[in-house]
Formats: structure tokens, C-alpha cells, sequence
């Protein structure tokens, strides 16, 4: 039998928002291209969420909203968890690699309402420190991550990837792992 | 092959798993939404219910909680697949009774595995098929016990009975040998034997006694057709409450009859749970003017095994017919708390016991883990009280919700560490 993937449309990924006040579920059409490159397209600032469903982000388990179609504003968004770590890959990230090994970095993030820990994974070539300051993407991410809510520490999001709001980041620290 | 629901608001996904359950060979069940889902559920009764989370209307949290209300699907496993995965999530929806969880997005392999896997758990657990070993009498420390013969372990799907349940009033569990209903009562002297009967007692409250003995009456109702659960407590029953069942009368009623206990006046204190059929009678909601004697508990439990053919007694606390009981069952089993109060207690257990002329050979003791966090070590408890541990109850995060339901835990989570527990200890009583 194939291994087929049986449980999410083709061409969705299903991503969580988090915002300090609320967690949005919901599946996003890609439309052939990686959420983070929609999510750094400048031409933009909402993404379309298809079958949406809204929760008080400290009480994440409690549907408070739901709507067949909602758009989120990216600006308002503090992290974006999603299932798998190459749910998170760029289009630019694939690419850039090629030829030279990556080079694995613990990063640790903290913005207002959250602390996100993970893992980044660069080309040789690339000056992380330059890179986390002087990008241009609004989001960057992080693979195996946690984003912890500060108010309520119990609450822990995990994803294969966390896509994080360079914007909203007071701090990023971060070392080879 | 297995009949699977599948309750999904998304038209295409219902498509995709319904072809890969058909290409496994099981019949797929189709609902788009939560209350469709449960219609499907109660008419169809299927094997097992795939459920998502979010979905408009009844989230599948909801139909999960409501599914395991009904008697008729308080057992199905119920898979729930979410594209909502984080740890907090999956507790809401064990909270809820389900008993798995998966992620989305999930491949087809993993999620034909993990349904074989809980089908034939569901089906070697708690509720097994015909063909299990029979269950083993405790024939070594009571030669002369009961005529009954040995049960076997049948499936008995909570909802099938539901029809044949006695109504609860009223309710003749006990027939008198002549079918007057003012037959002779049963004498204690009749009785000095062992009768088919278990007895749960707590060396103190609030250390899961009656949970167990609810426990083990339901998991008795897999095996039997009568079974009866008496709560001996003194006061503040608590059967009802647990079952959410209002009760007809308790042991009290019986207390103007002395020690000549006749069988029209045990049937008349007796409630028959309206999904199972179980016997019970319950302990006063307030103090009593007295205590039955021995002879009359002898009495009583003698009635009872005329129209049970299992009794489960719960005593905390002992009085004289209390202590009367211990010595006419099967099986004592005593349930220690994992706390230094509750070990210090046992520690003289084994001589009240014997003062009581309860026959050590057929005390059990079980030791209940009742909080997350783990407590003394079975092994430190069996050296403090000086007698082995016979089994433990693990801490159960299902528990909260069964008391909450008004449903057993054997009922609502069959596949709970804590249901397995109670299982294979009703294998050896």
C-alpha cells in the first residue's frame, strides 16, 4: 500500500496563528508556494485561511470562533506553528544550500507574550548573526520548536517548524549547536 | 473486517480515508458533521469512530463526550484526527474519552496501523470475545465455594443489553423459592459457607475503595448476568452519586427486620442500573438508627446470592456485620493508598484481619495510585503491612471524567491503564 498522506487536501498545510491574545487553526491553500515566502511577500498583509477555528490563547483548547473562510494579518501574528519541519522550508532555503554542508544552530527568541526556542539551519556561507538582524524576510524559521505563552508558562506550542515574527522579537540569541 | 465511522466536515477527506479503510477490507461510515456523526454512532453501532476535532456545530469534542454518555457506544474506541496537535490538545480529548489521537497530516500506513491496533486492543481488553480463557475460581483457599459453574468471559456490548435490562421498579432479583413473595427468609445458620461474593474494603476513606468496587462490579457484568454491588458504608453513600442514579432504598430499610432479612424486602431496596442491569443497593445518605447485626448481614448476603450470581461489597469501615460479610466472601480485597497514612494503617491490617476471622488466604491487597505524582512503592507498602501486593490501580486521568459522567471508568475508557487493571484483577478473584 502507499504511503499515502490521507488526512489534509493537497496543497493545504494547516497552520496555527499565534497572536499574545489568541490561537487561529486553520488550513492554508499554498497555491504552489511555501507559507513562508506568502508569509514574506511584501505585496500582502493577510493570508487566507480556509475552515478557521478560534481560541483565547490561555485557553487553547476551547473553541471560542469558527468560520468556513477568515484572512489573518501577518503583522498581528507573533509565530505560526506547523505540524512537519519542511512545512516550514522557503522556496530560497531549498536552493541556496546546494553544494556546501548546513551548519546547525540552537536559536532562542523572546517577543512580547512568548519565548521560542529551536533550531536553525544555515549554508556555510551564511553569517547568522547578519542574517537574524539585517534580513529583509519579516519571518524566519525555526525547525523543532517550542513557543512558550509567558503568562501562562504551562501552555507550550510544538512544531516541526515555527515561523517567527522578526518584527516583533526583542531578542535573539543563538549558537552552534 | 470492522464497520468505521468517519465523522469529518471536509467532503475530501471523508473520500480519501473512506477509500483507504476500503482498500483495507473494513466498511467505511460516512457523517459531515458532529450530530450526524452521533446519529450514525447509536443506529449503526460501528466497530470504531474516527473523529475530528474542529468541525462546525459539535466539535468532536463534544461528540466524543456524548458518544461516551450512551451505553450503546460507551465503549467504541474512538480515534480522533486533528490537525489541532499539541500536547494539550490530545489531553482535552483523552479527557473527553477518546482513545487515541493523531495528528494530521497522517499516511495512510500509520493510520491503518494505529486502527488495527486499537481493534484488536479493544477487542482482547476489557471486552473480550468468546473464545478467552475462562476466568480462573479461587478454588485453593475455599474448597467448598459456590455450585456455580466457572464463567466464561463473553462479549457483551454495552449497548446490546440495554433492552433486556430489568426495569428499575419494579425490579424481582431475587425470587422466592416457593414465588410467594412473603417467602422464609434465609437463615444465617444456612449460610456458613462461602458465598459468590467479593468484598472491597477500605482501611480508610477516600482511597478509591468505592471506585474500585464500582469498577469491579461493571467488569463482573462482562462475565455475568446478575450482578449486585452492596455499599455497606455506615453513612453518605456514595454509589449514586457516582452513577449519577437515585437510589431506591439502602441497607437501613432493612434494619426494622432484625436479623430475619426476607427477599421482598431486598428486592424492594434494590435499584437496577438502567443500562446494565446491575443490582445495587446503597448505604444511607444519613446516619442510621443502627447497624445490621451479622446475622442479618449473613442473612442478607445469603439473600442476594439466591438471585446474583456475583455480589460486590463495599465496606468502609468495619462493623460487626460488616466483619460478618469479610468472612463469608470469596475474596477480601483490602485497597491501600500509595501514602505513609494509609501504609502506617496496614501496617496492623493483617491482625485486625485475623481478629475478625477473616481467612488470610483469600485477602488480596491492591494498592491504589490515586494522584499523578508517584507515591510509597508497592514493594515498601507489602514490607510495612508484612503481605504481598497483589495488584496496583494506576492513577488514571480518566477517572475525573467517569465520576463527572456518571459512568464507570471500565465503561467509559476501556483502555485506560486503570480499566486493564481493574480487568486482570477480576481474572484472579
Amino acid at each position: 500500500m502507499s504511503d499515502k498522506v490521507v488526512s489534509v487536501r493537497k496543497g493545504y498545510v494547516s497552520a496555527e496563528f499565534l497572536s499574545e491574545s489568541h490561537r487561529i487553526s486553520g488550513d492554508v491553500n499554498l497555491r504552489g508556494q511555501p507559507l513562508i515566502d506568502t508569509l514574506n511577500d511584501i505585496n500582502s498583509h493577510y493570508i487566507r485561511l480556509e475552515n478557521v477555528y478560534v481560541s483565547p490563547i490561555t485557553d487553547p483548547v476551547v473553541f471560542s470562533a469558527q468560520n468556513p473562510v477568515g484572512q489573518v494579518r501577518k503583522e498581528g501574528t507573533s509565530v505560526v506553528v506547523l505540524p512537519r519541519e519542511e512545512d516550514g522550508y522557503a522556496k530560497h532555503t531549498i536552493y541556496s544550500n546546494a553544494g556546501t554542508a548546513p551548519i546547525y544552530y540552537s536559536l532562542f527568541v523572546a517577543m512580547p507574550g512568548f519565548e521560542v526556542r529551536g533550531g536553525l539551519r544555515m549554508g556555510a556561507l551564511t553569517d547568522i548573526e547578519s542574517m537574524l538582524v539585517r534580513s529583509v524576510d519579516k519571518f524566519i524559521t525555526i525547525y523543532r520548536a517550542t513557543a512558550k505563552l509567558l503568562s501562562h508558562p504551562e501552555i507550550e506550542f510544538y512544531g516541526g517548524s515555527i515561523l517567527v515574527n522578526r518584527e516583533m522579537a526583542t531578542l535573539f540569541a543563538v549558537e552552534k549547536a | 473486517m470492522a464497520r468505521i465511522l468517519v465523522i469529518d466536515d471536509d467532503a475530501g477527506l471523508r473520500q480519501m480515508v473512506k477509500l483507504m479503510l476500503e482498500r483495507e477490507g473494513h466498511e467505511a461510515i460516512l457523517a459531515e458533521n458532529g450530530q450526524a456523526g452521533i446519529n450514525a454512532a447509536l443506529a449503526q453501532q460501528p466497530d470504531m469512530a474516527i473523529v475530528d476535532l474542529m468541525m462546525p456545530g459539535l466539535s468532536g469534542y463534544d461528540v466524543t463526550r456524548q458518544l461516551r454518555t450512551d451505553a450503546r457506544t460507551a465503549t467504541m474506541p474512538i480515534l480522533i484526527l486533528t490537525a489541532r496537535s499539541q500536547p494539550m490538545d490530545k489531553q482535552m480529548a483523552t479527557s473527553a474519552g477518546a482513545n487515541a489521537f493523531m495528528s494530521k497530516p497522517v499516511a495512510s500506513r500509520e493510520l491503518t496501523a494505529r486502527l488495527s491496533e486499537l481493534l484488536e486492543s479493544h477487542a482482547a481488553s476489557g471486552f473480550p470475545s468468546a473464545t478467552t480463557a475462562p476466568i480462573t475460581p479461587l478454588t485453593g483457599s475455599s474448597p467448598a465455594t459456590t455450585q456455580a459453574p466457572t464463567p466464561t468471559i463473553k462479549r457483551l456490548p454495552i449497548g446490546a443489553d440495554h433492552a433486556d435490562a430489568p426495569p428499575r421498579a419494579p425490579a424481582t432479583f431475587i425470587a422466592s423459592p416457593s414465588g410467594s413473595p412473603t417467602a422464609a427468609p434465609v437463615s444465617a445458620r444456612a449460610t456458613e459457607r462461602i458465598l459468590p461474593a467479593v468484598a472491597v474494603l477500605s482501611v480508610r476513606g477516600g482511597g478509591g475503595g468505592t471506585t474500585l468496587a464500582i469498577n469491579l462490579t461493571f467488569m463482573f457484568r462482562r462475565l455475568y448476568e446478575r450482578v449486585c454491588l452492596l455499599d455497606l458504608s455506615m453513612a453518605g453513600g456514595q454509589v449514586g452519586l457516582y452513577l449519577h442514579l437515585p437510589l431506591r432504598g439502602s441497607w437501613a430499610d432493612l434494619l426494622p427486620l432484625g436479623d430475619q432479612i426476607d427477599p421482598r424486602t431486598v428486592n424492594s431496596v434494590i435499584t437496577a442500573h438502567p443500562q446494565q442491569g446491575v443490582g445495587i443497593i446503597g448505604a444511607p445518605t444519613t446516619p442510621p438508627s443502627g447497624a445490621l447485626t451479622p446475622a442479618a448481614s449473613t442473612s442478607l448476603l445469603s439473600t442476594l446470592s439466591t438471585g446474583f450470581q456475583q455480589t460486590v461489597v463495599d465496606i468502609n469501615g468495619v462493623s460487626a456485620g460488616a466483619g460478618a460479610i469479610l468472612g463469608l466472601t470469596r475474596s477480601v480485597v483490602v485497597i491501600l493508598s500509595d501514602d505513609p497514612v494509609s501504609a502506617q494503617i496496614g501496617s496492623s491490617l493483617s491482625q485486625n484481619l485475623q481478629a475478625m476471622n477473616v481467612d488470610m488466604r483469600r485477602v488480596r491487597i491492591v494498592v491504589n495510585h490515586s494522584r499523578p505524582e508517584p507515591g510509597i512503592p508497592a514493594a515498601l507498602i507489602a514490607r510495612s503491612i508484612g503481605l504481598p501486593i497483589h495488584a496496583e490501580l494506576p492513577y488514571d486521568v480518566n477517572q475525573m471524567q467517569a465520576i463527572r459522567r456518571g459512568v464507570p471508568t471500565v465503561m467509559l475508557a476501556p483502555e485506560s491503564p486503570y480499566a486493564q487493571a481493574i480487568y486482570q484483577l477480576t481474572r484472579t478473584l
